[in-house]
């Protein structure tokens, strides 16, 4: 298992105004498996993805990637975990404004001390293979909104990380575009890696290997949810 | 390294233009201000230098000739040149007083006025402008600044002390910030003191100044036998008393408004920082996300910081440069002296603004929440 949630609660606030935005969960995902994460506005999906990935603790319950206890991890060994070990790609793509495409992509490369040189080349040789070699030199401002998910994409899986988690990634794209990005990802959960994604499109269902719905933060069972 | 920091900076160039203005600004009036300190010793301390005196024979307890007179009865000359060791022993009767050009109706100014031994030319003016170098009786040297601002020429008259002396040269680097030399003879500066019997300061050449220290106490200790209680220093002792009278004077001034200027960098590579900060804090969040620790944020603030504070300085020292070739020309009494102590002085205060500017926009960035990346 690269994923595991054991009885995984957040809790916002406290007292009468304390808010479960999750509550309980219990999942895990293997190696190799797209699972994806069905369930209204507020049902807790992006919650529930904050907490995975480290950037949230949550109030009581374990989390394990790759066989480590999170929770107990420091803010720089979190850091670090993020780096070497997921992906990210958000709805609004996230780019860095300032930044070209291809000086996008190396980013995650450089954080990790990759040299210039190898972190140019890696970069290109991605952007290359996500149909983005004539774009490669523009800022995030002059790309589509389908050029800017791609190089998202790419940002997220050139340090080659084991997970993905992605948040709504086709919202902002038309069906073409977001069939596009959803086999971009796809691919690279065919080489061995795993990916939990959260969205309300339906037409990404039919790339998840599993789907698990939520509802008033707690996961149902398909004929539970409505 | 893909430099994000230089990338964000350079991405709202009029922002950055106006930062590196404002430092610039604030390098110039730190500069300029720590120039006009540094000018003010050479020129006070310029006669000094100059002057061939290894050593300056003066009253006991007096030790600069700004703040006390000191008095010497005239004729230890030749005590001193008793003493092993000493060359030529030259007379110093200088003190300031006020004068009138006459050429000028109601104006007088203060000079100091230095009676000098006229056959060595010890303690006269060294560089002229303009005229002769030595006078005779009744002649004067006068200061170019003195001559510009009174605007007076050689053959005309200034009076002091009653006596009435012609200008016949004019003198360069005789400005001491609010008074300037002015030479006579001896006998003429005898009379416009009224002290024919005294006189203020012998000043020695000795043999070999490696000796000067040792020199000085034999005079002292032969003075003394005689009655007479005088001290001797060295040349770098008597310039160092009078730097100390200037630091005493000025720093007190000087000081606050050089703080000021080092302010008003800090206040505008920080308020740069901060809104460059604020306006990115999303794409901060973003890189602290995806795995970026604190160490990376703080390197891309500071990055920042120098960019800015270099540039700043950089175009701040040009000005400066082109400010000490101006300011004598609008003002000939102040000389803004550019040296390589300015220099790393103002580049050190640079760095330091640097640092203390980014000290705000670091901790903003280490609260930045990096879960807000999963918000609309």
């Amino acid at each position: 298992m690269l994923i595991e949630a054991k009885g995984v609660t957040k809790v916002y606030g406290s007292g009468r105004t304390a808010v479960r935005a999750v509550n309980g969960v219990s999942f895990s995902i293997d190696r190799g498996e797209l699972v994806l994460l069905m369930g209204p506005s507020g049902s807790g999906k992006t919650t529930l993805l904050t907490l995975i990935s480290g950037l949230l603790k949550p109030t009581s319950g374990e989390i394990y990637i790759d066989g480590v206890e999170i929770t107990e991890l420091s803010q720089k060994e979190l850091a670090r975990l993020r780096l070497e070990k997921i992906g990210f790609i958000f709805q609004h793509f996230n780019l860095l404004s300032a930044l070209t495409a291809l000086e996008n992509v190396m980013m995650p490369l450089i954080i990790k001390g990759v040299s210039k040189e190898e972190a140019r080349t890696r970069a290109e040789e991605l952007l290359a293979a996500f149909g983005l070699a004539g774009r490669m030199h523009h800022l995030p401002e002059d790309l589509s909104g389908g050029e800017q998910q791609r190089v998202a994409v790419a940002r997220a899986v050139v340090t080659e990380p084991e997970i993905i988690i992605a948040d709504e990634p086709t919202a902002n794209l038309d069906s073409k575009k977001g069939r596009e990005v959803m086999e971009l990802i796809r691919e690279r959960v065919g080489q061995g890696k795993s990916a939990i994604i959260a969205s309300h499109d339906p037409r990404v269902k039919s790339f998840a290997d599993r789907v698990l719905y939520m509802e008033d933060g707690m996961l149902k069972a398909p004929e539970e949810y409505q | 390294m893909v430099s994000i920091a230089r990338k964000n900076l350079f991405h709202d160039r009029g922002r950055l233009l106006i930062s590196v203005g404002g430092v610039a600004f604030a390098t110039m009036l730190m500069m300029t201000l720590i120039g006009v300190y540094y000018g003010i010793f050479t020129e006070s301390t310029m006669y000094l230098k100059k002057t061939r005196a290894d050593l300056w024979v003066g009253q006991e307890g007096i030790h600069d000739t700004w703040h006390t007179y000191s008095l010497l009865p005239k004729g230890l000359d030749t005590e001193i040149m008793q003493v092993g060791g000493v060359k030529e022993v030259h007379e110093f009767i200088g003190r300031a007083v006020m004068a009138e050009v006459s050429k000028v109706s109601e104006s007088k100014e203060t000079v100091f006025i230095i009676g000098f031994d006229t056959s060595s030319g010890v303690g006269g003016p060294w560089e002229i402008i303009k005229g002769k170098k030595i006078p005779r009786r009744g002649q004067v040297v006068v200061d170019r600044v003195f001559a510009m601002r009174k605007g007076i020429d050689i053959g005309d008259t200034i009076k002091a002390g009653g006596v009435e002396l012609t200008v016949v040269g004019i003198s360069k680097d005789t400005f001491v910030l609010v008074y300037s030399y002015a030479f006579v003879t001896k006998e003429d500066a005898a009379e416009i003191f009224g002290a024919r019997d005294f006189l203020n300061y012998y000043m020695v050449e000795v043999e070999n100044p490696f000796f000067a220290k040792k020199i000085a106490t034999n005079i002292e200790n032969r003075l003394r036998a005689r009655g007479i209680k005088a001290d001797v220093l060295t040349k770098q002792e008597f310039i160092d008393n009078h730097k100390e009278v200037i630091d005493e004077s000025f720093s007190v001034i000087l000081l606050p408004l050089v703080l000021i200027g080092f302010f008003i960098g800090v206040t505008v590579i920080g308020l740069t920082l901060y809104t460059a900060t604020l306006e990115k804090i999303k794409e901060y969040a973003i890189l602290k996300a995806i795995g970026a620790g604190e160490g990376f944020m703080v390197r891309i603030v500071m990055e920042q910081a120098f960019t800015i504070g270099i540039l700043g300085f950089l175009c701040g020292a040009a000005l400066s440069l082109a400010a000490a070739r101006l300011v004598p020309a609008v003002a000939p009494e102040f000389y803004v002296e550019i040296n390589s102590s300015n220099l790393v002085v103002s580049f050190v205060a640079i760095i330091a603004m640097s640092i203390f500017a980014s000290l705000v926009p670091i901790r903003k960035l280490e609260r930045v929440d990096p879960a807000t990346v999963f918000q609309a």
